[in-house]
C-alpha cells in the first residue's frame, strides 16, 4: 500500500471559492514578489472563469494555483494566464505542465466559449520559464517594454498558443 | 369527604366544580375560571376549586398567584382526592418532581379512581430515582393495563432497579409466553431486546449458567446478531470455556477488525496474555495478515514488547514509518500512548529522527511535512518548546498551506504563554479554508483564551444560525447547548473583570481631577458590565445542565413504547453521573468563586458603611 502511494502522489484541482480563497492568497503571498489587488480576487471567483481557476494539490495538500481570466475584444475571446506557482518543495514533478494542461484541456473542450488562443507575460530575465511555455505549445509574439513597473528587468515577452488548432501541440 | 359532610353548598358548587373541570380538561381555560372564581366568591373555602384556580392560573400565564391556591386547597383538605390530583399536576408543570410524586401519591392513597394517575406517578417516581414505591406504582399499573407489552417491561425495569432479578426475569418471561403464539413482523424487534434484556438481567445478577442457557434457548428470536454475540463470548469466558469464547471472538473480529477490545479479550480466551511476548507477536502477525488495513493488531504489540525487546524497535519502525509515507496526520496522536514509558518514547524519537534525515529527504515532499509535523508534537510533549518551535517553523516554510500545522504552532504558542499570538496564528490557519468547521472551532476558542470575546463569538457565528435580527449567533449557541464555548466566555469575562479592578485598585486614590474621577467611574461601569456577563454565561451552561436533566422525563414512558430497556438502564445511569460531568463541575467552581468575591465584597462594604456611621454617630 504505502509503496503505490509513495510512487503514485495525488495530484488534484478545486476550484476556488469564497472559502479556500484564503488558500490562494497564502500561495500568491508566498509564490511572488507582487501583492494582488482585491480585483484579481474577485474576478478568479466569477462563474465563467471556474474552468481556468484551480488550486492544485498534491496527495491532498494545496500546494500550487493557476488562475487565467477570459478576455474578449472584437468577438473574439482569448484566455489570459495571470498566475501560476507551485510551491519550491513540490516543483520539478511535473505539478505545473499538468495544471496548464488541465487549463488547455478545459478552454479546448469549450465550444460555448469559443476561446480562439492562450496568451501569458514571461519577464525577459526568465528563460527557463519561456521554454517551459514554449514546450507546452506557446510562442514569442511580442515583447511588451515597461511591463513590470517594480520589477528590473521591466520588459516581457508574450507568449501565445493557439487553442483552436490542436496541431499547435507540437 | 368535607364536601360530602356539607351536601346543602356542596351540590351546586361541586357541580360547577365538574363543569370547570371538563373545560379544564379540553383546555377551556378562561372560562374555567370564571366558574371556579364564582364558586370561590360564595365559598372561599372550596379547596377543589381552589386548587383548579392555581392550575389554571399557571395555565393562564399569571404564574405568580397560582402556588398560593395551591398550598391554600391543600392546606384545607389535604385528604380530597381531586385536591390532591391538581397539586400533583401543578407541581409537575413546574418541574417540582419530589412534590409532584407526594400529591399524586396521596391522591391515590386518598382513593382515586382515575387509574392513569398510576402512569403520571410512576414518572415522577422514575425521575426522582424512588424505585421502592416506583415497583408498586408500575405493578398496579400493570394489573390496571395488562393488556400492553410496554407496562410488563417497565414493571421489569422497576423490579430489576430494586435489584429484584428473579422478579424481573419472571415479569418477562410471563409476557414473553403469553404474547409468543401472537407475535406479528412488527413485533420483532421489540420481543428481541426484551429477550436480550432479560439476559441483560440475568448477567448482572452474576448467574452466567443461567444467562447463557437463556441466551442460546432465545437464539431464534435474537435478530441484533453482534449483542448475542458479546453476550455469549463473555459468558464462556466467564464460565470457562475458553475455546468456544476464543471462536466467537474471532468471529466478532471478523465483523469489526478495528474494535480494540474483541483482540484484548480474544487473548482472555486464549489465555495468551500470559505467554512470552514472542508467542503473543506470532498472534498478532497472524491478525495482522488476516486484517491488514486494521490498526490494533500492529498497534498492540507495542503496547506488550517491552522497550528493550528487539522486536519493540522493529515494530515501532513499521509502525511508525508506514504512517509518516501514508501522511497520516494523526501518527503523533496514535503513537502517543506509548510515551507514557519513557525508554519507548527515545525509541521512537531515534526512529523518527532518523527516517526524517536518511530516507524523507528522497520520498515525495509531503512526506518531510508530515514528519517535521511530527517531530514538532514530540518536543511539544516533552516541553521542548524551542526545538518544537523550529520544527514547526520550517515545515511552515515548507508548505505554508497545511492547515494542520497552524494548530501545533498556536499551541506551542500557547505554552511560551502568548494567547494573543496564538489566536492569531489559529485565525491565520482559519482563513485557509473557511468551510473547515473544526479550525473555527479551534480560533473561537483561542479567542476566548485571549480574552477576545466579541471576535470569537462573530467567528463561531459563521457556523450558527443566524435568525434575520441578530447580530450574531450568541442565542443559537444557547439554544444549541454549546456549553463549551458559554463556560470559555464565562472565564474570558471573569478575567477581564478581574483586569479591570486590578487597574481599579492601581488608580491612585489621592487625585482628585474630574479625569481621574471619570476613569474610576467607567472602571467601575465596566467591573460591573462584565462580571454580569460572566455570571449570566455560567449560568447559561448550569441550565443546560437542568434541561439535560428534564428531558429523561419522556424516556421513562417513551423507552418502555420504543422497547430500548438496556439503552433505558444506560441512560439512568449516566443521567446519575450528570454532574460530575467535568464541564458541570469546572462551572460550579468558576461561578462560586465570582459569588465568594461578591459576598466578601458586600462584606466589607457593610463593616465600611457600620464604621462611618460610627463616626458620624459620634460627635468629636
Amino acid at each position: 500500500m504505502s509503496t503505490t502511494s509513495r510512487s503514485q502522489p495525488r495530484v488534484s484541482f478545486a476550484s476556488l471559492t469564497p472559502n479556500n480563497l484564503g488558500t490562494v492568497r497564502k500561495l500568491n503571498s508566498v509564490l511572488f514578489p507582487i501583492k494582488y489587488s482585491e480585483k484579481f480576487y474577485q474576478d478568479v471567483l466569477l462563474p465563467q472563469a471556474e474552468d481556468f481557476c484551480k488550486l492544485v494539490y498534491f496527495n491532498d495538500v494545496p500546494v500550487g494555483t493557476i488562475c487565467c481570466r477570459l478576455e474578449t475584444v472584437d468577438n473574439k475571446t482569448r484566455l489570459y494566464l495571470m498566475t501560476m506557482g507551485v510551491l519550491a518543495p513540490y516543483r520539478s514533478r511535473g505539478l505545473g505542465s499538468k495544471s496548464l494542461e488541465h487549463v488547455i484541456a478545459a478552454a479546448a473542450n469549450n465550444p460555448k466559449l469559443k476561446i480562439e488562443s492562450m496568451y501569458l507575460h514571461v519577464q525577459v530575465s526568465n528563460a527557463s520559464a519561456k521554454s517551459f511555455y514554449e514546450r507546452h505549445g506557446f510562442k514569442e509574439v511580442a515583447v511588451q517594454q515597461d511591463y513590470y513597473k517594480k520589477l528590473i528587468p521591466h520588459d516581457a515577452w508574450i507568449l501565445e498558443r493557439s487553442l483552436t488548432d490542436q496541431q499547435a501541440d507540437k | 369527604m368535607v364536601a360530602r359532610n356539607n351536601p346543602i353548598l356542596a351540590n351546586k358548587e361541586d357541580a360547577n366544580f365538574r363543569e370547570a373541570l371538563k373545560l379544564f380538561d379540553s383546555k377551556q381555560y378562561k372560562k374555567a375560571l370564571k366558574l371556579v372564581e364564582a364558586n370561590i366568591k360564595k365559598n372561599s373555602s372550596h379547596a377543589e376549586s381552589l386548587a383548579l384556580k392555581g392550575v389554571l392560573n399557571h395555565h393562564l400565564g399569571h404564574k405568580a398567584e397560582a402556588k398560593q391556591f395551591i398550598t391554600k386547597a391543600v392546606s384545607k383538605e389535604p385528604g380530597n382526592y381531586l385536591v390532591d390530583h391538581l397539586a400533583g399536576i401543578y407541581f409537575r408543570t413546574i418541574d417540582d418532581y419530589p412534590e409532584a410524586a407526594k400529591w399524586l401519591k396521596a391522591s391515590i392513597d386518598n382513593g382515586s379512581p382515575n387509574r392513569a394517575i398510576l402512569r403520571d406517578l410512576a414518572l415522577l417516581q422514575s425521575q426522582i430515582r424512588d424505585y421502592k414505591n416506583l415497583r408498586d406504582t408500575r405493578q398496579a399499573y400493570l394489573e390496571f393495563q395488562p393488556g400492553y407489552r410496554a407496562n410488563w417491561t417497565a414493571t421489569a425495569i422497576a423490579q430489576h432497579l430494586n435489584k429484584d432479578y428473579n422478579a424481573a426475569v419472571n415479569t418477562l418471561t410471563k409476557i414473553e409466553d403469553i404474547i409468543k403464539p401472537h407475535l406479528t413482523e412488527a413485533d420483532v424487534y421489540e420481543q428481541s431486546e426484551c429477550c436480550l434484556y432479560k439476559n441483560y438481567i440475568v448477567n448482572e445478577a452474576g448467574n452466567y449458567t443461567k444467562a447463557l442457557e437463556l441466551l442460546e434457548k432465545d437464539e431464534k428470536e435474537i435478530t441484533d446478531r453482534l449483542s448475542f454475540l458479546e453476550y455469549k463470548a463473555k459468558y464462556l469466558v466467564l464460565l470457562g470455556q475458553n475455546e468456544e469464547a476464543s471462536l466467537i471472538y474471532r468471529q466478532l473480529l471478523q465483523r469489526n477488525p478495528d474494535n480494540v477490545d474483541y483482540y484484548t479479550l480474544l487473548e482472555t480466551a486464549l489465555g495468551t496474555s500470559s505467554k512470552p511476548f514472542e508467542y503473543r507477536l506470532k498472534l498478532y502477525e497472524k491478525l495482522a495478515r488476516f486484517y491488514p488495513r486494521s490498526d490494533p493488531p500492529k498497534f498492540i504489540p507495542l503496547t506488550f514488547l517491552p522497550s528493550d525487546h528487539p522486536s519493540f524497535e522493529q515494530k515501532a519502525k513499521e509502525y511508525v514509518e508506514s504512517q509518516l509515507k501514508r501522511g497520516v496526520p494523526s501518527t503523533f496522536v496514535n503513537i502517543k500512548p506509548l510515551y507514557k514509558n519513557i525508554e519507548k518514547l527515545k525509541v521512537i524519537e531515534k526512529i523518527v529522527l532518523e527516517f526524517f534525515k536518511l530516507q524523507a529527504p528522497s520520498l515525495n515532499p509531503t512526506i518531510t511535512v508530515w514528519s517535521k509535523y511530527f517531530l514538532a508534537q514530540h518536543y511539544l510533549y516533552l516541553n521542548d518548546l524551542v526545538t518544537a518551535n523550529d520544527y514547526i517553523d520550517s515545515a511552515l516554510d515548507h508548505s505554508p498551506t497545511l492547515v494542520e500545522l497552524y494548530i501545533v504552532k498556536a499551541r506551542i504558542i500557547k505554552h511560551f504563554g502568548d494567547y494573543e499570538k496564538a489566536s492569531q496564528i489559529m485565525n491565520e490557519a482559519r482563513e485557509l479554508d473557511l468551510q473547515d468547521r473544526f479550525i473555527n472551532s479551534k480560533t473561537t476558542k483561542y479567542l476566548l483564551r485571549a480574552n477576545k470575546v466579541n471576535e470569537a463569538i462573530d467567528c463561531i457565528s459563521l457556523f450558527t444560525k443566524l435568525d434575520d435580527d441578530a447580530v450574531n449567533g450568541c442565542k443559537d449557541l444557547h439554544l444549541m447547548q454549546v456549553n463549551w464555548v458559554l463556560i470559555e466566555s464565562a472565564e474570558a469575562y471573569t478575567r477581564i473583570y478581574h483586569e479591570y479592578e486590578k487597574q481599579l485598585k492601581d488608580l491612585s486614590p489621592e487625585d482628585p481631577s474630574e479625569e481621574a474621577l471619570a476613569a474610576e467611574q467607567e472602571l467601575k461601569e465596566n467591573i460591573d458590565i462584565f462580571k454580569g456577563l460572566a455570571l449570566k454565561r455560567y449560568h447559561a451552561v448550569i441550565d443546560n445542565f437542568k434541561i439535560f436533566f428534564d428531558d429523561q422525563f419522556d424516556f421513562h414512558s417513551y423507552c418502555m413504547r420504543r422497547a430500548t430497556p438496556r439503552d433505558y438502564i444506560e441512560t439512568l445511569k449516566w443521567e446519575d453521573k450528570l454532574h460530575s460531568t467535568p464541564i458541570y463541575v469546572r462551572t460550579i467552581k468558576g461561578l462560586s468563586s465570582v459569588y465568594w468575591e461578591i459576598y466578601e465584597q458586600q462584606q466589607k462594604q457593610k463593616e465600611l458603611d457600620a464604621s462611618n456611621e460610627d463616626k458620624e454617630s459620634s460627635p468629636s
